[in-house]
């Protein structure tokens, strides 16, 4: 065998039941990995009449964690996004063309996943079942946008035993099946030697200690099982890069109303994000097979991000807004490959239904438009108003006077504003009622690209200072933890934009 | 919307547009003048 790592393979397979091992068919390019599973002991340490300290092992609870390292494409991330946060809300830009797939960390359930790894150039897989993601941390190396991944398995095949010595037989017992599926195939390999001495493929899980194999198989008391290796076929999109591919934006919101609408482009050097799931495994007394060993459940908790920015100083904007504590949205758009050329679609939003509803939609076609946004409340005062700051419009209803609010009305009102064109529904002749914030939707550029964007609607920078030395530059390294943004509903947005249409 | 007026302003970076009833007078003139126009 070949020990080279290139040729090894990560292949990873959703699962619908979380450790219930799902044949992995889909495989990412992977840069390295350090899963550990530990099959411990611990040391039994009695007053025994003698010096030695370690009198025997007792075998310990086992743990499955580590990290891996990928570098970041439109079609890779997905599968980890959806791993980290459960399914994305997906929408069709052009049917067979360009999807958008959309998550609000935090607000949803993470998946488990099925991995394998393929050590080198082994005929074999280390298999991982129930797998979550922990941690996301993005950042860039040689400009290549990379995200390091930190999981926790439930169970693991790294191979089993043969209990029972099996003669030309499909019926074999083994001291563990969780991890197998009936689409896997698995060699017998002899204990001593661990030459081949069976290939067959799996038709039935009996139970925690039994296999059906599909073809007749014999085996000593001792005998290794192993899962045998899959062919990968990989589909690749091109990698994403930080300089020269990707968008820094960001705004303060002094006082503004929701900043993520808003933000301009900033400068920015070096950055990185890390998304985070608190796991924490549990473990039953309900077995006392070596898969009881494993953990029962893996249980997600807090969810937060954090991360940091760099760029060299040039303003005191940034050392004000951590001055003052201040809400700072952050935006990071990482492009890919061009999907399509198509024709630009303004974006627009529907707000209220029938004789009350209108639409509002922007006034010149393109994505930047999807920023637009519409708030609906009562005014202070018996007067209907609507103002518009950057991309934020704010209709106010007028207090008493409900006939000065029909659908009619507002949208003059909003019409009259610089960028956007409302148009009442049915008559008009019904009284808007209010709304909370709607963003529009369905904005288009004519060239479409893949996109990762990710919105912290509420950032607040951790101390941090314009340091000096000698024949330097100034260079701001701003550590940041996000928060729960409540006009939004979430802390965190990411949204995938690719050529696949569902996860 | 006959009866109402739309007045724009801007404040520093913030457009403002109210909806305002038009006063019996402003109306009645309203009709004159569409009467003249006939």
């Amino acid at each position: 065998m070949n020990p080279h790592s290139r040729l090894g393979y990560l292949g990873i397979a959703e699962e619908t039941s979380a450790g219930a091992a799902i044949f992995p068919d889909t495989f990412v390019e992977l840069q390295s990995e350090s899963i550990v599973v530990s099959y411990p002991v611990t040391p039994v340490t009695p007053i025994s009449s003698k010096r030695d300290i370690n009198t025997r092992p007792a075998k310990e609870k086992i743990e499955i964690s580590g990290d891996l390292t990928i570098l970041v494409e439109a079609n890779n991330i997905g599968e980890f996004l959806q791993n980290f946060a459960g399914a994305p809300t997906t929408s069709t830009i052009t049917s067979g063309v360009a999807y958008q797939h959309v998550w609000t960390l935090g607000n949803t359930n993470e998946k488990t996943y099925t991995f394998d790894v393929k050590p080198a150039d082994a005929t074999y897989v280390m298999r991982y079942t129930g797998v979550k993601i922990s941690q996301m941390a993005f950042s860039q190396v040689d400009n290549k946008i990379q995200c390091v991944l930190s999981i926790v398995g439930q169970k693991a095949f790294t191979n089993a035993r043969i209990t029972k010595a099996a003669n030309n037989t499909v019926s074999v017992e083994l001291d563990q099946t969780s991890g197998l599926t009936t689409d896997d195939t698995v060699r017998i390999l002899n204990a001593s030697t661990l030459a081949v001495k069976d290939t067959a493929s799996v038709s039935a899980i009996g139970s925690e200690l039994a296999l059906t194999l599909g073809a007749a198989s014999t085996a000593a008391v001792g005998d290794i099982v192993v899962i045998q290796k899959s062919t990968p076929i990989y589909t690749v999109s091109d990698n994403m890069i930080f300089v020269g591919g990707s968008v820094f934006s960001m705004k303060s919101k002094n006082d503004r109303y929701n900043p993520i609408d808003n933000v301009a482009a900033k400068e920015l050097e070096d950055f990185s994000l890390n998304f985070m799931n608190e796991l924490e495994a549990r473990y039953t007394a309900d077995g006392a097979n070596l898969a009881n060993r494993f953990p029962k459940s893996v249980k997600v908790k807090g969810f937060s991000v954090n991360g940091n920015l760099v760029s060299v100083y040039t303003t005191s904007e940034r050392i004000d807004d951590m001055r003052s504590n201040e809400q700072v949205a952050l935006r990071l758009d990482m492009y890919g490959k061009k999907l399509e050329s198509n024709s630009a679609v303004a974006a627009d939003v529907d707000v209220g239904t029938g004789n009350a509803g209108f639409s509002v939609a922007a006034s010149a076609a393109g994505e930047a438009g999807n920023d637009l946004n519409i708030t609906i409340i009562t005014n202070s005062s018996d007067t209907l108003s609507a103002t518009k700051t950057g991309n934020n419009i704010l209709v106010k209803l007028a207090s008493t006077t409900t006939t000065s609010n029909t659908s009619t009305l507002v949208t003059a009102a909003v019409t009259a504003l610089t960028g956007v064109i409302a148009t009442a529904s049915g008559s008009g002749a019904s009284t808007v009622v209010v709304a909370s914030k709607a963003n529009f939707t369905g904005g288009r550029d004519a060239n479409e690209k893949e996109l990762l964007r990710v919105d912290l609607n509420h950032v607040v920078f951790d101390p941090f200072n314009d340091n000096v030395s000698e024949d330097d530059l100034v260079v701001e390294d701003i550590p940041f933890n996000a928060y729960y943004d409540s006009t939004d509903s979430r802390t965190c947005k990411i949204l995938l934009r690719n050529a696949i249409s569902s996860y | 919307m006959k009866d109402y007026e739309i007045v724009k302003r801007t404040e520093g970076d913030t457009e403002i547009v109210e909806v305002i009833p038009k006063k019996e007078e402003e109306k009645t003139a309203d009709k004159k003048f569409k009467k003249k126009k006939l």
